[in-house]
C-alpha cells in the first residue's frame, strides 16, 4: 500500500463525520470529503511534507461545502443553509440540534471533539484566534445544554479547554 | 457532564458514519479534475487566440454602431469604487466613517485588488471577476490576523522585521489556484520587498509611504516567505509557524531548525548559524544565532505561535563590527550584532537611558529587555563595547572609538 492510500484510509472517516457534523447533508458531505482528497491526491508531494496533511484536507473539505453554499445563495437567492438541517436531519436529537447551531460553533464543535484538533490548529484552519475557538465551543455547549432534553444531558456545563 | 461528555456522545453518534469511497475512487476523481483543468486552461488559449484573430485589420470600421460597447476602465473603477464604499459602510466597523485613503490600487484583467488605510485600520477591497459582488474586509481588525504577524494588530516598524498582515483568500487557501495579498510594514529604508513561495515562485511587492503589498491574483502568498532589501542588509521573514502542544526553548529551536531548513533556505539562507544566546520566560522564548553572513531570531510570540527572521549584509558583505539588529515584540526586545575582536563587556541604551548589559558568545553581543505591550519604539540608540583598550561605539549608525 502506498503512503497516500495509508493516509487515505487512516482518515478518511475521521474527516467525513467532522464534515459531516460541521453541517449540511450527508451526499454534500461525501462529496466535499473526496473533493478534497482527490485535491490532495493531485498534488500529494506537497501535501506530504504539509505539517498536518489531515488538517489540510479537513480545511479543504470545509471549503468546498462553503463554496457550494455560496454557489446555491448566488443560484437560488436565497440564504445559505446557515442552519440547514434542523427539521431535515431525520436523525436523533443531538445531531438534529448541533445541526441548528450557527455554522462557526458546529465546525469548531466538529473540529475539536470529532476530528480531535488541538485549539491552536482549530484556530488557524478556521482563520479564529484560539480565544474565538473557546468562545465558539462554550457557546455550542451552552446551547446543546438548552435544547437537549434535560434527561439526556442534565448539568452539562463548559470547560475552557487549552491546546 | 464535561465537554468530555459532549466529546464521547458525539463520538458515538457519528462513530456509524464511514465514508464508502474506495482509493481508486479519489485517484479517478483527481484525474478527471486534472482534465478538467487542462481542457478549461486550453479552452482560455483558444478564446483568446480567436479574439486577436477577430480584431478588423486597419481599425474599426466606421458607421458601424457598436451595439455592445466593452465596459470603460472608467465604468469598471467607479462601479468598484461605489462597491468598496458600500462594503465598508456594511462594516459594524465604520460606525459612519469614511473609507479610509485608498493606498494601493491593483487590477488583473476583471479581477481588483484595493487596499485603504489611515495608517491605523486597514481594509481590503477585492474584485474577484465582473460577475461578482467585491468582498470588504478589515484586515487590522478581523480574525484572520491569526495568520498575520502585525503585532498587537498595528503595521509598526518593529525593526528588522515585516510585520504584515495576510489576506482572507490566503487564509481560505484550499489546494486550488486562490487570489492571496499581503500587506505589511516595510523596515526603514526599504528599496524592494519580494516574497518566495514553498515552489520557488517570486512574488515582487508595491511599495508606498513604508508599506508594501504583495499580491498574487492566480494564486500563492499562502506560505510565503517575505524579504526586503535595504541599501546594506537583505531581512527575510519565514510565515509564521503554529505548533501544538507546551511550548518551551526546544520546542521552539525544532521549529527554527525547520524554518530555516525549509521556508527560510528557500528564500536564500546558506543554513542555520550557531545559536549564540536564549532567553526564555514563562511565556515566551528568544533564541538567536548568528554565523557567517547571517543572523537569525526565532522568537516564540505567543503561546503556539513562532516567528523566524533572517539578517543578512547586503551584497557579498560579512558582519562588521559593531554592526547589529534588533527587533521587539510581544513584551520583549531583542539585540544581536558582530563583537570587536578581544571584547570583554558592553551595554546598549535604550531611548529612556536604561543601560541594558550585553552578553558576549562566539564574537557577537546580543541583549534582550523587557518592553511595554504596544511599545515599539524602546530599541537601542547607543551600543557602546570595551575591549582591552579601546571603546567602541556605535550611534546612528556611525561606528566609533576611543582609548579605553
Amino acid at each position: 500500500m502506498d503512503d497516500f492510500a495509508e493516509f487515505y484510509l487512516s482518515g478518511k472517516d475521521a474527516v467525513f463525520r467532522a464534515v459531516l457534523a460541521a453541517g449540511g447533508d450527508r451526499a454534500g458531505a461525501e462529496d466535499a470529503v473526496a473533493e478534497a482528497y482527490a485535491r490532495a491526491y493531485a498534488r500529494w508531494a506537497t501535501v506530504r511534507e504539509h505539517p498536518n496533511p489531515l488538517a489540510w484536507v479537513l480545511r479543504v473539505a470545509l471549503n468546498v461545502r462553503r463554496s457550494v453554499w455560496r454557489r446555491l445563495r448566488r443560484e437560488v437567492l436565497g440564504d445559505p443553509p446557515e442552519q440547514p438541517a434542523a427539521g431535515r436531519e431525520p436523525d436523533g436529537g443531538l445531531r438534529r440540534e448541533l445541526a441548528a447551531l450557527p455554522r462557526r460553533q458546529r465546525e469548531v464543535v466538529a473540529l475539536r471533539l470529532l476530528a480531535d484538533l488541538s485549539v491552536a490548529e482549530t484556530a488557524e484552519l478556521l482563520g479564529i484566534t484560539e480565544g474565538t475557538v473557546n468562545t465558539h465551543l462554550h457557546r455550542a455547549v451552552q446551547a446543546l445544554r438548552h435544547r437537549l432534553h434535560p434527561t439526556r444531558l442534565t448539568g452539562l456545563k463548559s470547560t475552557t479547554e487549552v491546546a | 457532564m464535561t465537554i468530555d461528555d459532549l466529546r464521547t456522545r458525539i463520538a458515538e453518534e457519528y462513530g456509524p458514519d464511514r465514508l464508502a469511497v474506495t482509493v481508486a475512487d479519489i485517484r479517478r476523481r483527481a484525474e478527471r479534475g486534472r482534465r478538467r483543468r487542462t481542457a478549461w486552461a486550453a479552452a482560455g488559449v483558444a478564446a483568446a487566440t480567436v479574439g486577436v484573430l477577430a480584431w478588423p485589420q486597419g481599425g474599426v470600421p466606421t458607421g458601424v454602431p457598436l451595439t455592445t460597447p466593452p465596459p470603460s476602465a472608467d465604468a469598471w473603477t467607479a462601479s468598484y469604487d461605489e462597491q468598496c464604499r458600500a462594503g465598508w459602510a456594511a462594516q459594524p466597523q465604520s460606525t459612519g466613517t469614511t473609507l479610509p485613503a485608498l493606498r494601493f490600487d491593483l487590477r488583473d484583467k476583471g479581477r481588483g485588488l484595493r487596499i485603504y488605510t489611515d495608517g491605523r485600520v486597514v481594509v481590503d477591497c477585492v474584485r474577484r471577476d465582473r460577475g461578482t459582488p467585491v468582498e470588504v474586509g478589515v484586515l487590522s481588525i478581523r480574525e484572520s490576523t491569526v495568520r498575520s504577524t502585525a503585532v498587537d494588530g498595528v503595521l509598526a516598524d518593529v525593526g528588522d522585521g515585516l510585520p504584515r498582515f495576510v489576506g482572507q483568500d490566503s487564509v481560505l487557501a484550499n489546494g486550488y489556484d486562490r487570489a492571496g495579498h499581503v500587506i505589511g510594514r516595510a523596515p526603514a529604508g526599504t528599496v524592494r520587498v519580494d516574497a518566495v513561495d514553498p515552489d520557488g515562485t517570486v512574488h515582487q511587492a508595491r511599495l508606498s509611504g513604508g508599506l508594501f503589498l504583495l499580491w498574487a491574483p492566480d494564486g500563492g502568498l499562502t506560505q510565503a516567505t517575505v524579504r526586503a532589501y535595504t541599501a546594506d542588509r537583505v531581512i527575510m521573514e519565514a510565515p509564521l509557524r503554529w505548533f501544538g502542544g507546551e511550548a518551551h526553548g526546544d520546542r521552539v529551536a525544532e521549529i527554527c531548525r525547520d524554518l530555516a531548513d525549509t521556508a527560510l533556505r528557500q528564500a536564500g539562507l546558506a543554513a542555520l548559524p550557531p545559536r549564540r544566546f536564549s532567553w526564555s520566560t514563562a511565556e515566551q522564548s528568544v533564541l538567536l544565532y548568528a554565523g557567517g553572513r547571517e543572523v537569525l531570531s526565532c522568537r516564540q510570540v505567543s503561546q503556539n505561535r513562532v516567528l523566524a527572521v533572517a539578517v543578512a549584509p547586503a551584497g557579498t558583505g560579512s558582519w562588521q563590527p559593531m554592526r547589529s539588529t534588533s527587533g521587539g515584540s510581544s513584551g520583549r526586545g531583542w539585540l544581536i550584532g558582530r563583537a570587536p575582536d578581544g571584547a570583554v563587556s558592553g551595554a546598549a541604551v535604550l531611548p529612556d537611558g536604561t543601560a541594558v548589559p550585553l552578553e558576549l558568545s562566539g564574537g557577537w553581543f546580543g541583549a534582550w529587555w523587557p518592553i511595554g505591550p504596544g511599545d515599539f519604539t524602546q530599541r537601542p540608540v547607543r551600543i557602546e563595547i570595551s575591549t582591552a583598550t579601546t571603546v567602541w561605539t556605535e550611534e546612528g549608525g556611525q561606528v566609533t572609538r576611543r582609548p579605553r
